[in-house]
Parts: C-alpha cells; sequence; structure tokens
C-alpha cells in the first residue's frame, strides 16, 4: 500500500509538462537526430531489402537460406544490436542508424518475400512465356504487389520511428538518449514532454504514411532528405580492425557456473513477464476496444478512446518500462506493466477492428429482438470477434516474448537484465552467451506460435501485422 | 609477410585489403578532422541536453587552453564512454575508478589529471530523515539504490561495504540501478528507495544547490577513502595534447575559474596516475566485477 | 371493431446517395393473428419493407403504425419497446455460430431481460430458462440439440432454431424473410408447414417473404405482391383453401382502392 502510495506520488512528479519554449527550442536537436538516423536507416532497409525479397520472391537459388539469415537477424532484439554498434562505431546517431539498418533490412527483406511469394502466378507465367529475364520479371512484380509493399513498407517505417528511440536509450542519439537522461536526472516533468513529443511524431508520421500510400509518387520528394540524413550520420570513426578485435573478444560464449545455475529462474522470470504482460494488456484492451468500435459506441466515445490506445502503442514497451522502473522499482513487475501498456495499445486497436469486422447480420439479427445494446454485445459482437480476438492475442504474446527479454535490459529483470549487466560490466563473453539463448528463445516461440496456428486452422499474417 | 600473402585465399586477400583500405581511409579523415577534440563524460549526474548546455563554459575553457575545437559528449551510460575511447570516438574522457580501471585494462587508457579530492575520494550511504536505517545492518530487507552498475562511489564502493558489514545486497536487500548519482539522490528523497549510495560531491552540489533538500536526507555511513574520478586519454592522442590538457585542468583556480570547478565541482587539479587504483582494482577483482 | 396491429401509410424507402427509392408509397394493413405472404422478385423491395416495420430501415416518407406506435420517428428506447414484439426471421437465419443452441434460442428473450440477467444467463443459465428453451426448440422439432453448438448444425435445423428464437420472443407479428430461400424442397414445405401452423395456433400475425408464388398460394390465405419497390396486388390466390382461412378475415384483409385511403383512415380511428 505504501509503496503505491509511492509510486502514485512519483506519478504527479512527472505533471505537468516541461512545454516551455527553451526546452522545446533545444528538443529540435534530438528529434531532427531521430527522424534522420530512422529515415537514414530506412532508406538502406527498403533499397536492400527490395531486390533481395524480389530474390527470395521468385526462389532464386539459396533461397530458403537467406530467408532463414532474415529470420535470424530478426529474431536479435534491436536494442541488443544498437549496444553491439555502440560498441563498434561509438555513441551517437550513427550507432543507432546501423542497429536499426540491419534490423530493418531483415524485417523489411522478410515481409516483401513473403508478398513476392504470394503473388499470383498466372501472370508471373505468362511473363515468362514471353521469354522475359529473372530481371524483368522481377520488375513485373513490384507494380502486382505495390499496395501491399507499400502499406507494410510504411508500417515499418512507423514502427522504425518508435524503435529509434529505443536504440537512442543506449547511446545511439536523438530522443532516446535525452528520454535516458531526463529520467537518470529525475528530470520527470521534461520526461512527460519528450513522451508526448514522441506521440505526437507518431502520430504525424502515421497521418503522412496514410497521404503517401494515396500518392506513392511523393516518396521520391522523401529520398533526399534521407540521403543527406545518412551522409550526416554516417559513422565518423569506424575502425575494421577495432571491431574485428572486439567481435573476436566476445568468442566463445562462456557463462560461469553460478550463472548457469540462475539461467532457469532468468528464463522463467522473461515467460511470465512476456505471459502478465500480454493478460494485463488484454485486460486493458478489451473494454477500450469496445469503447472505441465504431459500430458500437458512438463517436464521442470512440475517438477519444481510439486516441488514447493510440498513444499507449505510439510508446515502445521499453520506453514504458523506462519510465515505470523509474515510477515503480526494478523488477518483472515494472517489465510486465511495460509490456502490458503497449499492448493495450497495440490490442486494443486490433480487438476494435476485429468488432468492427464481424458479420453484421447476426448482430442485427440478436438487436432486432428488442435487446438492449449490451446484451447485443455479449451475444452476438463478441462471440463472432472471439476467433481474430485470440489470433491477436496469441501473436502479441509472441511479440511480448521477444520484448520481455529488451525490458529486460533496462533493469525489469530476467534474462535481459543479466544480457545488458554483463554487456555493462565488459563481460562480453557472457553477453553473448545470454544472447544466443534469448535468440534460441525467441526463435523456439516463432515455430511453436507458427505450428498452433497451422494446427488451429487460424490465418497466418506476419507478425509485424500488429507490433 | 610477403612471403605468406600468396599462400591466401582470395577471400582472405580481400579481407585484408578491404582491412587496409578502411585503415587508409581512416587515416585520411583523422587528418581532415585533427583540429577537432572530442571529449566523453560518464553521466554521473545525468544526461540531458540542458545537462549538456550547462557545461558549456567547460567547454569554451578546454577549446581556449587547448587553442582547438572541442566537442563535450555525454553517452547514456557508462560503458558507452569506455567504448568511445576503444573505439576512437572520444581523445579524452571522464572517467570512474572502476571504468578508468577497465578502459585501462582493455584500450590501454592513459590517466591525465584529476581533482584532489578524487585521491582521497568518499561514497556516502543515505537514507530519509525520519528513517529508521542508522547503520549499514539496518538495510536488511530494506530497498536500496545503487548508481550506474559501473559507478566506483555508486556501486563498487558501497557494494563491497555492505559486504564487510555482514550484508548480501544480492540476497538481503532489493536494489535497482539510478544510472545517475542524481537519480540516488532524488529516488531517496521521493521515497522510492529507502536507501541509497552515491558520490559525496554530487551529493554536496545537490544539497547547496537546492537541487536536494537537506531537511529530508540524512547520510548514515561513509566509506573508507578511495581513488575515483579521472580524465582519461585514448592511448593513441599525442603526448602534446595529454599535457595540454593536464596543464588546461591543473591551471584552473578557484578565483579566476570559480564557474568551471563548479561545474566540475572541484577546487584543485592534480595529476593523475594508474598506481592510484590499486586497491580500487583488488576490490573489483574480488566482487568480480572486473 | 377489430384494431389493426400493423398499418402502413405511403411508405417510401430511400436511403442517402440511392436514386429511386427502394420502397415506394406503399400501404397497407394487418390484422392482428392474420397471416400473409408478401412475393415478389428479388430486389423487389420485400426485406427493405420488412425492415421498415420493425425499425432497423428508416423511412423517407409516409407512417408504419404498430399496435398504434409510429415505428418511423420513434426514439431507440421505445423503438426497441417496439421491437419485442415483432420477432424477424432473417433470410440466413443469421444465428451466431459459436454460441450453444439454447444461447441463440434464448437471445430472443433479451428484450425483456434485463441487461445483468442478460449476462448472466451466458455464463449460468438457471433450469427454468432452460426449460423455455427447451419448450421452443421442441415446438420446431429440434428438442435433442439444447447443448448443441449451432455451427455444428445442418442449414434446415439452423433456420427451426431462428423459428424458435422467435417464438422465446412473445411477438404479435412474426417477419419472416425468405425462411425456405436456403434449403431444399422438402425441407422448404416443413419450415413453411411449421410457421404457418405455430402462428396460426398462437394466433400471432405472420408477414412471409417468398419468390415462389406457388407456395404462397398453398400457405398463406392472403399474398401481397410487390414490383420495383411498389405494392401491386393484394388480395387471396384463387388455389387459397378455406381450411387456411380464419373466417370473416378475407374481406378486412384486402385494402380498399388506392382511392379510397382518406376514408379508410378514419373509419379505422387512427
Amino acid at each position: 500500500m505504501e509503496s503505491l502510495a509511492r509510486a502514485l506520488q512519483t506519478l504527479v512528479s512527472f505533471l505537468p509538462p516541461d512545454l516551455s519554449a527553451h526546452y522545446l527550442l533545444a528538443l529540435t536537436g534530438p528529434v531532427l537526430e531521430s527522424i534522420g538516423m530512422t529515415a537514414g536507416a530506412m532508406l538502406i532497409a527498403y533499397m536492400v531489402s527490395l531486390p533481395l525479397g524480389l530474390y527470395v520472391g521468385l526462389r532464386g537459388p539459396g533461397s530458403r537460406f537467406i530467408g532463414f539469415v532474415l529470420s535470424g537477424v530478426r529474431a536479435i532484439p534491436d536494442l541488443t544490436l544498437a549496444i553491439l554498434c555502440v560498441i563498434f562505431v561509438g555513441i551517437g546517431p550513427a550507432a543507432g542508424m546501423i542497429a536499426m539498418a540491419i534490423f530493418y533490412t531483415a524485417a523489411v527483406a522478410k515481409i516483401f518475400g513473403d508478398l513476392f511469394k504470394t503473388a499470383d502466378a498466372a501472370p508471373l507465367d505468362a511473363i515468362r512465356a514471353t521469354g522475359a529475364s529473372p530481371v524483368q520479371v522481377a520488375l513485373f512484380l513490384i507494380p502486382l504487389k505495390l499496395n501491399d509493399i507499400l502499406s507494410y513498407g510504411s508500417y515499418e517505417f512507423e514502427s522504425a520511428v518508435r524503435a529509434s528511440v529505443i536504440v537512442g536509450a543506449v547511446g545511439g542519439g536523438g530522443l532516446g538518449a535525452e528520454l535516458v537522461g531526463t529520467l537518470n536526472g529525475f528530470d520527470f516533468q521534461r520526461t512527460t514532454t519528450l513522451l508526448l513529443v514522441l506521440i505526437g511524431i507518431v502520430a504525424a508520421v502515421d497521418a503522412l504514411t496514410v497521404r503517401l500510400r494515396q500518392r506513392p509518387v511523393w516518396l521520391l520528394l522523401l529520398v533526399p532528405p534521407s540521403l543527406y540524413a545518412l551522409w550526416v550520420f554516417q559513422p565518423e570513426q569506424f575502425s575494421l580492425l577495432h571491431a574485428v578485435h572486439t567481435i573476436g573478444a566476445m568468442f566463445p560464449p562462456s557463462l560461469d557456473s553460478d550463472a548457469i545455475a540462475r539461467l532457469p529462474a532468468l528464463i522463467a522470470e522473461t515467460c511470465a513477464m512476456a505471459l502478465f504482460g500480454t493478460v494485463l494488456g488484454g485486460i486493458i484492451a478489451f473494454p477500450l476496444a469496445l469503447m472505441s468500435a465504431r459500430t458500437i459506441a458512438p463517436p464521442w466515445v470512440a475517438l477519444p478512446v481510439r486516441r488514447f490506445l493510440e498513444a499507449l502503442r505510439a510508446v515502445p514497451e521499453t520506453v514504458w518500462g523506462l519510465v515505470l522502473v523509474a515510477i515503480a522499482g526494478i523488477g518483472p513487475e515494472a517489465g510486465t506493466i511495460a509490456l502490458g501498456l503497449h499492448s493495450a495499445g497495440s490490442l486494443g486497436r486490433l480487438f476494435a477492428e476485429s468488432f468492427e469486422n464481424v458479420d453484421p447480420a447476426p448482430v442485427l439479427a440478436v438487436a432486432a429482438t428488442g435487446a438492449r445494446p449490451v446484451a447485443v454485445v455479449a451475444y452476438a459482437t463478441l462471440p463472432l470477434a472471439s476467433a481474430p480476438i485470440g489470433v491477436h492475442t496469441l501473436f502479441r504474446l509472441e511479440w511480448n516474448l521477444r520484448q520481455a527479454t529488451v525490458v529486460g535490459m533496462i533493469g525489469a529483470g530476467g534474462i535481459g537484465q543479466a544480457l545488458f549487466e554483463a554487456q555493462q560490466l565488459f563481460f562480453y563473453q557472457a553477453m553473448v552467451a545470454y544472447l544466443l539463448i534469448t535468440w534460441v528463445m525467441v526463435l523456439a516461440v516463432d515455430q511453436l506460435s507458427q505450428m498452433t496456428r497451422a494446427r488451429a486452422g487460424w490465418i497466418t499474417l506476419p507478425a509485424e501485422e500488429i507490433r | 609477410m610477403s612471403q605468406r600473402l600468396p599462400a591466401m585465399t582470395s577471400g582472405r586477400r580481400a579481407f585484408v585489403g578491404a582491412v587496409f583500405a578502411t585503415a587508409a581511409l581512416q587515416s585520411m579523415r583523422a587528418v581532415a578532422d585533427e583540429a577537432l577534440i572530442r571529449i566523453g563524460m560518464i553521466p554521473d549526474a545525468g544526461a540531458t541536453q540542458v545537462s549538456v548546455e550547462e557545461k558549456a563554459p567547460l567547454q569554451a575553457y578546454l577549446s581556449k587552453a587547448l587553442k582547438r575545437p572541442v566537442r563535450l559528449v555525454i553517452p547514456t551510460n557508462y560503458n558507452a564512454t569506455v567504448e568511445g575511447l576503444g573505439n576512437g570516438s572520444l581523445d579524452v574522457a571522464y572517467l570512474g575508478g572502476l571504468t578508468y580501471i577497465k578502459a585501462h585494462q582493455q584500450y590501454g587508457a592513459v590517466p591525465l589529471v584529476q581533482r584532489e579530492a578524487d585521491r582521497q575520494f568518499h561514497a556516502l550511504f543515505i537514507t530519509q530523515a525520519a528513517s529508521s536505517i542508522h547503520s549499514l545492518q539496518d538495510l536488511k530487507g530494506k530497498t536500496f539504490a545503487f548508481g550506474d552498475i559501473n559507478s566506483t562511489s555508486g556501486h563498487l564502493i558501497p557494494y563491497q561495504d555492505m559486504k564487510s558489514a555482514g550484508i548480501n545486497p544480492d540476497r538481503d536487500l532489493r536494489f535497482r540501478y539510478t544510472g545517475s548519482h542524481a537519480a540516488t539522490v532524488k529516488a531517496v528523497e521521493t521515497g522510492a528507495v529507502d536507501a541509497g549510495a552515491c558520490d559525496e560531491t554530487v551529493f554536496k552540489e545537490m544539497i547547496a544547490s537546492g537541487k536536494a533538500d537537506a531537511a529530508k536526507l540524512r547520510v548514515f555511513a561513509t566509506s573508507a577513502p578511495f581513488a575515483d574520478y579521472v580524465w582519461a586519454a585514448r592511448p593513441g592522442l599525442d603526448a602534446a595534447t595529454q599535457q595540454a590538457i593536464i596543464r588546461a585542468f591543473t591551471n584552473l583556480t578557484p578565483e579566476n575559474d570559480k564557474s568551471i570547478l563548479d561545474i566540475l565541482r572541484g577546487t584543485k587539479f592534480v595529476p593523475a596516475t594508474d598506481a592510484e587504483y590499486a586497491t580500487v582494482r583488488n576490490i573489483a577483482r574480488s566482487l568480480k566485477m572486473l | 371493431m377489430q384494431a389493426s396491429m400493423l398499418r402502413i401509410d405511403g411508405l417510401t424507402v430511400m436511403p442517402h446517395g440511392v436514386k429511386t427509392p427502394i420502397c415506394a408509397d406503399v400501404s397497407f394493413v394487418l390484422r392482428p393473428g392474420e397471416r400473409v405472404a408478401l412475393v415478389g422478385a428479388s430486389g423487389a423491395g420485400k426485406t427493405t419493407l420488412l425492415r421498415a416495420i420493425n425499425g432497423s430501415m428508416p423511412a423517407h416518407s409516409g407512417t408504419v403504425l404498430l399496435n398504434g406506435m409510429r415505428v418511423d420517428t420513434s426514439h431507440p428506447r421505445s423503438l426497441r419497446r417496439l421491437r419485442r414484439t415483432v420477432a424477424m426471421i432473417p433470410q440466413k437465419h443469421d444465428l451466431v455460430p459459436r454460441l450453444h443452441v439454447y444461447q441463440n434460442v434464448m437471445a430472443g428473450a433479451l428484450g425483456r431481460w434485463s441487461a445483468a440477467r442478460a449476462l448472466r444467463f451466458l455464463l449460468w443459465p438457471l433450469a427454468a430458462e432452460l426449460a423455455e428453451a427447451q419448450r421452443a426448440l421442441e415446438q420446431v422439432a429440434l428438442g435433442e440439440k439444447l447443448r448443441a453448438r449451432t455451427a455444428t448444425l445442418s442449414g434446415g435445423q439452423q433456420q427451426r432454431v431462428a423459428i424458435a428464437r422467435a417464438l422465446v420472443q412473445q411477438p404479435s407479428l412474426i417477419l419472416a424473410d425468405e425462411p425456405i430461400a436456403s434449403l431444399d424442397p422438402g425441407m422448404a414445405r416443413q419450415v413453411l408447414d411449421l410457421l404457418c401452423t405455430l402462428a396460426r395456433d398462437s394466433g400471432v400475425a405472420l408477414v412471409c417473404t417468398l419468390h415462389q408464388p406457388d407456395l404462397a398460394e398453398q400457405y398463406f390465405p392472403r399474398i401481397l405482391t410487390m414490383e420495383s419497390g411498389r405494392l401491386t396486388k393484394d388480395g387471396p390466390y384463387r388455389l387459397a383453401t378455406e381450411a387456411q382461412r380464419e373466417p370473416g378475415q378475407q374481406q378486412d384483409a384486402r385494402l380498399p382502392p388506392r382511392g379510397l385511403m382518406p376514408d379508410m383512415k378514419q373509419a379505422l380511428g387512427t
């Protein structure tokens, strides 16, 4: 009880946000840095992943292996990549940009590959029959899947904007560095300012991508500033010798006997965080989703609730984690709540869509009996939406397991915290050992979830759909 | 070397070529940027845009004293500062005792200069004024704040003192890393934790400037003296620049440079040596932090 | 004098953005317990007319009076009260596949249940409530399916569950929208038999849209014909047998020629 009172007291110290002109002006630097490194990284990601995706999509020789590598890279938490890049190229946006470029090249190439694989075979065969070269066939594939490329591509961009704050938090510069600074300095009113700025940027990017999807040509306008960002944020100091030396010192991975003895408890803690975080997210998301479904709630309720869900979602788990570790102290509780808050945002939106997309006929039929709105929802909307809600929740659980390791790194316990402490104390061999364990865990859950979905006959969509 | 080269596979040769090409490019760029000196500081008192701005007079002073442009960087954690010296993105860094030892061991960082007080530094154990904690033994079952995991006065020394007092931090209490001394002081003041350990100069400065409330806080234990902070250079930095930096700091006087010394929370700077850190090094080894 | 239970006057339904009305100037009167077939080609506006009667489709002009209350201008709350007395059996039965049969059946009782009771029943059905569902299911010869998952039932069985749901509602009027459209001929007759018998035995009025005139003739004493949104014919078909007609109803069921409407309104004492 006492600790709750303290937590609430700390929460109050986050208000009001510092909106002074002086601070907002000082923030233009970090904001530009975050946006710049996102733009630069995503330019690389799109440029590399488009040909790569085409190659995998057309099932060129070795494309299975490429797919495997892409999945493997994607299973490395983005925060870990950023830490490694800081070690290799030094503090600042260069490290963050490289980390994001690697992660999102893998992520986007994987999605593009899957998209191109599902392209309608008939028109492709027709093109091949004309004697077109593989390159011509590939070029033909792009317009065929343009809509999907644009929507997934912009989706990944939005996700990258959020990730830029995460990689910033470990030395990648930009808003993330500033955020950690304000938290370490107990400067919580400015932390709130930063959260608001982040929510604002994500909303702006969201609005922009919606427009760009309608007019894809305008995308070309974004290339020069992205190139400029790439140039500005290129690593100042990159010594291959140093990198090779550092990587060499990280192998072979090793853990001492104490660490091995603690391992099962750490893994259990991470899994518990993921599980309870998903449950918490679902519990928060459910009523909010009902309130924000346009087919259920009146617009004056639905719209503000929808905005609230978007705000929850705009702040990544790690950032919620940083804030909560400051408020509630360390431990899996903070991590669980952090996962819960972000999950509530994403699940809320997806649940609401599930409610909106149910077959309207049974709903009308129940409403026609003169049933109260509550009864209509309980007897028709909910049971009709239960299958998609189940799929979304399972995906979220899978995603949260990955994020539980990342949230752990900022002090929320579990294997993530062990990894981060090993890294911070320069025990890089132990760090790599923890990294490999995490990586295997994530890959295993990926596989498990795919198998479960296949057995249940549930629709399969890429995990990115629901981040 | 010339005899072994033909035996190399083409892949290996390409790799070596790439290394040399990169090295050549690096040296070219280094020449272009030679004028700039990059100085990093561990975020012992937080790292924000505003805290960087607050240190602008220091940057201006160093720039003037070295007759070269200086860029001041405050990374988000101690580890990144050390790695900065290793990968060459920093020329000089302000490090804590433990971080210096690591930078020296890993990358051969050279100790340059430190405050007089750093040779006989103290860690403070603090709690709320009205709390029931009066000795290290009272910490049993309480919540506790360390600073950064690599902090000497915020983690290593207090950890050692607790162990000597018969308290095992890993079992007997719930602790967290706040990331900086300022955060530890605030965490104790607001009651987010029952007690914490921090750097004495940060604590005094926060009380003096009103950033922390003296009426709410109480020091209940002080560590034995040990060697802490030091300004260190990456091994490749030329001797002349190293000497210039030492001079820039030792020339500071309370009469002429009060604003700079306030930022550095010191009164007098003296040259530093590696020998001072033998004790801290042994403690770090015994606690498996090295 | 016998009151009209449903009275439609000059009803035109024209949703936003539609140029020609789906229902145009439709007028007719239905008396308690009367059974009427509404026939016409698909797209003639039959379903829309049914929806306008239960208030789920707003009227553009004209009036719909149900038991003396205006449907077309009702507030949502009073509309809900009105709807309790009108059971709709939709074209594709429109049950919720994941629910148990008894839950779908008792959805018919939601109009008279409190929200709390409705939610409690989903999780914790009482024996008396299950007995009510059982009785309704026995009336449609599905007594053994009480606890089955709705999705496991055949199309004809699901249609009968929808009828049971309508019975539980204890309506004074049943609107059945093409109840046999998706059924094979044998099943279609069974369902029509069931509907008409149940309606007659419990004295509930029935409006049933059909597109097979022969079946309409066989089962319904009165037939309304719709063509592109207008009511073009109103009267018993030749083949309709005396047995299927209630005495005296034949005369009243007929609407006077259009020109006489104003007088008729007065006569019925609206």
